[in-house]
């Protein structure tokens, strides 16, 4: 018993020796072509990313320009204080 | 001597096809695929026991390299790389399928069918079957080498290649691996004799 034993053992870790390969469905490969098509069509390519990017810079400077023109018209802290006194000694807005 | 020629044109010869795909070139892919889909999708299906599961890993291995063919620096044969990709998919998929099978309704292991492979022959069917049933239940790194060395029949060295550990290591997992294997084997024997009868 012992002697069958080994020997079914023998024969089933040696099994697989001349085993032919197993082949994939044919229609394997369209699939893989399909879905890498899919994917291609879902990705931002670099360029136009770099473009974005390029864009949101251009925007971030403009608008630093902007806020420092606007900061540099505004009123200097001395004029407000003035407006603001003149406000609570006669109520009116503007001087007659 | 042309041996050892024809091998290093082939090598050359994959790089090639690989620097292609990583130019998006389709034609080279689908040569690729000629070359390697047999490789890739029984590698898988030895892990998975299951030809959609195969299918589904062979697809995914595939995207992979197209993917990634410009991260490829020749430093290992293409085979080789492409073998990694394959098993790193594979032990993915098992973990994955171990963690969400309970999700399942149809649970992988509940009610399983012993694995058949396609390829094996006739007279050694019942045999195989045993031997798939076994080798389901090694560590991953025994279940590797030993995929590798006695259903994917390649030779030690690319074997310790492919896995990235010496030789020696290769040796000592196989070692391991076949005395798991007799183990399991032996407490099923009892089994079987009863079926046989």
């Amino acid at each position: 018993m012992k002697n069958d034993q080994e020997k079914w053992i023998n024969d089933v870790l040696g099994s697989m020796q001349g085993s032919t390969r197993a082949q994939p469905n044919p229609e394997l490969f369209s699939k893989i072509e399909n879905q890498l098509s899919l994917s291609e069509e879902r990705i931002i390519p670099m360029y136009r990313l770099r473009i974005a990017a390029a864009a949101a810079v251009v925007l971030l400077i403009l608008n630093g320009f902007t806020v420092q023109y606007y900061l540099k018209q505004s009123n200097s802290p001395a004029e407000e204080v003035i407006v603001g006194q003149s406000l609570l000694s006669n109520y009116t807005l503007y001087e007659e | 001597m042309f041996g050892t020629l024809y091998i290093e044109y082939l090598l050359s010869e994959h790089h090639t096809i690989i620097r292609a795909i990583a130019h998006g070139d389709r034609q080279a892919f689908k040569e690729l695929y000629e070359l390697f889909s047999d490789q890739v999708y029984n590698t898988a299906l030895s892990y998975t026991q299951d030809v959609q599961e195969a299918e589904e890993i062979t697809q995914d291995v595939f995207t992979q390299i197209f993917r990634n063919a410009v991260k490829f620096k020749g430093e290992s044969a293409v085979g080789t790389w492409i073998y990694r990709i394959t098993i790193n998919t594979s032990l993915n998929y098992l973990r994955r399928r171990k963690r969400f099978g309970f999700m399942r309704i149809n649970d992988h292991n509940i009610d399983k069918p012993d694995f058949e492979h396609p390829g094996v022959l006739l007279e050694r069917k019942e045999d195989a079957k045993a031997l798939f049933k076994v080798i389901d239940t090694l560590p991953n790194h025994q279940k590797t080498a030993f995929i590798l060395s006695f259903i994917e029949d390649l030779p030690r060295q690319e074997v310790a290649d492919i896995m990235q550990v010496s030789l020696k290591a290769v040796e000592s997992l196989l070692q391991r691996a076949k005395k798991n294997l007799r183990n399991k084997l032996e407490k099923i024997y009892p089994e079987r004799r009863k079926n046989d009868y």
